[in-house]
């Protein structure tokens, strides 16, 4: 055996003789802290989403036994996306960002997620917290609240004060007021109502709040439970509507190559008069540059009985991925109690200077002028609805309407090809 | 003292690890392809036999996902492989400046594909983006469109970003091919008197048979599998009309939640690239003969 073997053997065996020792000295040390992963999207540069975060590393600070692993990604379908591949590996994070709904179902049946209804029994403090948004957790038929809600939303009609003074224009009641001033608007340079659709949300939910405007919350309803069809005349009727103010240049020009981070881009720079948004555009960039104003999404005359039927409700919610490990479950519901309550939604208004939380504030000077008059938007609201498609017991009816309203949009489909495209699939769905 | 299992023995090693990580995984989807699963872990695969299969003959968007890699082929086929060609002759000739155009040509392969769509979404933007503002500068305005949010455009549009990123590494392949042309057969032809056409016709081409096979299996196998670029710069959009079967196979998976489909599309991406590569061999193979 040569000098180096020898060496080498040597240390070899001092090693293996090490490692034993090493494995019974730990059980001797400090308990290690308890890792547990968070994926929302709340991971891009907006007030909310740093306000967030901040609040995820005073939790860390405040709890050093607990660290918290962020794996949030802000982009809608790269979210959709990693979450899909976590559950089908069966390592579900253990809290995650949840939009409930009869498309979420399926994983609330399957264990997916923690039943919540236990530990909101449990402590009535943190379960009064909440303004009743539960609808999208709970199910008549399947017992359980499978998240709490995180963001409260209305689509409301944002709009560019200086140019509606300019144009001698009120920012627009209703429909038909809608089309008019879009003319006037047009003519003196402007994109009336910006509505890009790349990203194909965004014609979704202009479909879901003309429809629910003409239509109401009981069309809806049918739609969900089978006894309408995309194809009916309601449907269609609308999608016209939405082909109409395309083709007239209301929503602006080459609409299916722009994204909604240019439609923002848009309303920030003055270029487009109007744009529709939800709570989270309170917060955005695109608001400090221009002197902004908000109204209700404007309804029918012929319709005047949904004039209070509002797009929204909780927007996205909180869950907790099933976990076997106690110390973890624990950990996650330490979390997730911090992350909804009262203290962690007054941090984040305060730090964003307005906003509309799923909880009981008090009151405060503190928000901005446009979070009152965003609040007043669906203060006389007399019910909400979410994207049309959500409540139908198919994981894709949402992603299936919005891509044939994409379709419809890039000039590959008349409405009525359209509407047959989205009855397909609904014809998929099992309604029993 | 030399053992019979010798050999087998210092190959196992790699057999291991391909079996492990190329060739389970393979043979797994292609079983999975008779599963329905909805992508939950602790769910039940249902065998299904070939009903992922029937869905997928009765449904029009893989028929256009397929028709859109056809697409993709004919690009490949009638332009990427004549300009490669060409560009494997220029960075080959020693002409002036062929070491500049070498680097040039070359240098959308080492970039990353994420920055090449994203680069090109911005040029293509239709409303004041550069080629569009290009086309307006020069009174084109009627050539300017909405490149992809146009169902006529789209697809063609990434078509032309695919053979615009991959020109290079097929230029290297025909240029390989070129190089290993003894000098001696060039020697010959010069005494013989031979022309640039016969030149062109009796020895380039026939030497660069396996250049060409090569260049039409990775052309062909890349075409069927084609994912990043198609869902940077259109996401499949409009309305699927730019969906290629990797596409497809993503969202039906992923987003759908049938996982059986995906497993059945991926089989079938599979099978045509293999078909492929197979007919191209014995098309080497009967031309050699």
């Amino acid at each position: 055996m040569t000098r180096i073997s020898r060496v080498l053997a040597f240390i070899t065996v001092v090693l293996l003789s090490a490692l034993p020792l090493a494995a019974s000295g730990s059980t001797d040390q400090a308990e290690e802290p308890i890792t547990i992963r968070i994926l929302t999207r709340w991971s891009d540069q907006s007030g909310a989403s740093t306000a967030f975060r901040n609040r995820l590393q005073s939790f860390m600070e405040q709890n050093p036994d607990i660290i918290i692993e962020d794996l949030s990604i802000n982009d809608e379908s790269s979210f959709g996306e990693k979450l899909k591949v976590l559950i089908a590996s069966g390592d579900v994070p253990e809290i995650v960002q949840n939009y409930g709904g009869a498309g979420n179902r399926i994983y609330f049946e399957s264990d997916v997620y923690v039943d919540l209804r236990p530990y909101l029994d449990d402590d009535p403090e943190w379960a009064a917290g909440f303004v009743p948004l539960f609808g999208e957790w709970e199910f008549d038929d399947l017992p359980g609240t499978w998240g709490v809600p995180y963001e409260l939303f209305a689509i409301s009609l944002f709009y560019n004060r200086t140019i509606f003074e300019e144009a001698g224009l009120e920012p627009p009641e209703t429909i038909e007021e809608l089309m008019e001033q879009g003319e006037v608007l047009k003519s003196a340079g402007y994109i009336p109502i910006s509505t890009g659709v790349a990203d194909n949300f965004r014609g979704g939910h202009l479909f879901t709040n003309l429809l629910i405007k003409k239509h109401g919350p009981e069309f809806v309803e049918r739609l969900n439970r089978g006894t309408a069809s995309f194809e009916d005349q309601e449907v269609i009727e609308i999608l016209t509507l939405m082909k109409t103010m395309q083709d007239e240049g209301m929503l602006g020009e080459n609409i299916t190559a722009v994204n909604y981070a240019a439609d923002n881009a848009l309303f920030g720079s003055g270029e487009t008069a109007m744009h529709f948004d939800g709570s989270w555009f309170l917060s955005d960039g695109a608001l400090s540059r221009i002197d902004a104003g908000v109204v209700p999404f404007p309804y029918f005359e012929s319709a005047p009985q949904n004039r209070n039927i509002i797009m929204g409700g909780s927007a996205a919610g909180l869950a907790l991925g099933a976990s076997e490990d106690p110390d973890k479950l624990d950990a996650a519901i330490k979390l997730l109690k911090y992350l909804t309550s009262i203290e962690h939604f007054e941090y984040i208004r305060d730090f964003t200077g307005g906003g509309v939380y799923p909880v009981k504030l008090p009151p405060t000077d503190n928000v901005s002028s446009l979070t009152v008059e965003y609040a007043d938007t669906f203060s006389a609201a007399e019910a909400f609805v979410g994207d049309i498609g959500n409540g139908v017991p198919l994981p894709q009816m949402v992603e299936v309407t919005r891509n044939a309203i994409q379709g419809m949009f890039a000039g590959a489909i008349s409405p009525e090809q359209a509407a047959s495209q989205m009855a397909r699939e609904h014809s998929q769905a099992d309604f029993n | 003292m030399k053992s019979k299992y010798a050999p087998f023995l210092m190959v196992l090693p790699l057999l291991a690890l391909y079996l492990l990580f190329v060739f389970y995984p393979v043979a797994n989807a292609v079983l999975s392809s008779f599963f329905s699963w909805n992508g939950i872990a602790s769910s039940p695969q249902v065998f299904v036999g070939l009903r992922n299969y029937i869905d997928l003959a009765k449904d029009p968007r893989y028929f256009r996902a397929f028709a859109n890699s056809g697409r993709f082929i004919i690009g490949s086929l009638l332009f990427l492989m004549p300009l490669s060609f060409a560009l494997g002759g220029i960075i080959v000739s020693g002409v002036r400046g062929s070491r500049v155009m070498k680097a040039a040509y070359f240098l959308p392969v080492v970039l990353s594909l994420t920055a090449i769509s994203l680069m090109w979404r911005s040029i293509l933007y239709p409303n004041g983006g550069p080629l569009n503002a290009l086309l307006e500068g020069m009174n084109l305005d009627r050539l300017a469109q909405n490149w992809l949010g146009d169902v006529r455009f789209a697809i063609w549009a990434v078509v032309f970003v695919n053979m615009w990123t991959y020109a290079g590494l097929n230029m290297l392949i025909f240029a390989a091919g070129l190089v290993s042309i003894p000098q001696e057969i060039w020697d010959s032809v010069a005494i013989d008197g031979a022309g640039k056409v016969a030149r062109f016709w009796y020895i380039t081409l026939p030497s660069l048979k396996e250049s060409f096979k090569a260049f039409l299996v990775l052309a062909v196998s890349g075409s069927l599998k084609v994912f990043d670029i198609v869902f940077i710069m259109t996401g499949g959009g409009p309305n699927g009309s730019s969906d290629t079967p990797a596409t497809l196979l993503y969202f039906q998976a992923f987003r759908f939640n049938r996982f059986g489909i995906g497993n059945a599309i991926g089989t079938l991406i599979l099978l045509f690239g293999l078909a492929w590569a197979l007919l191209v061999n014995r098309a080497v193979r009967k031309l050699e003969a």
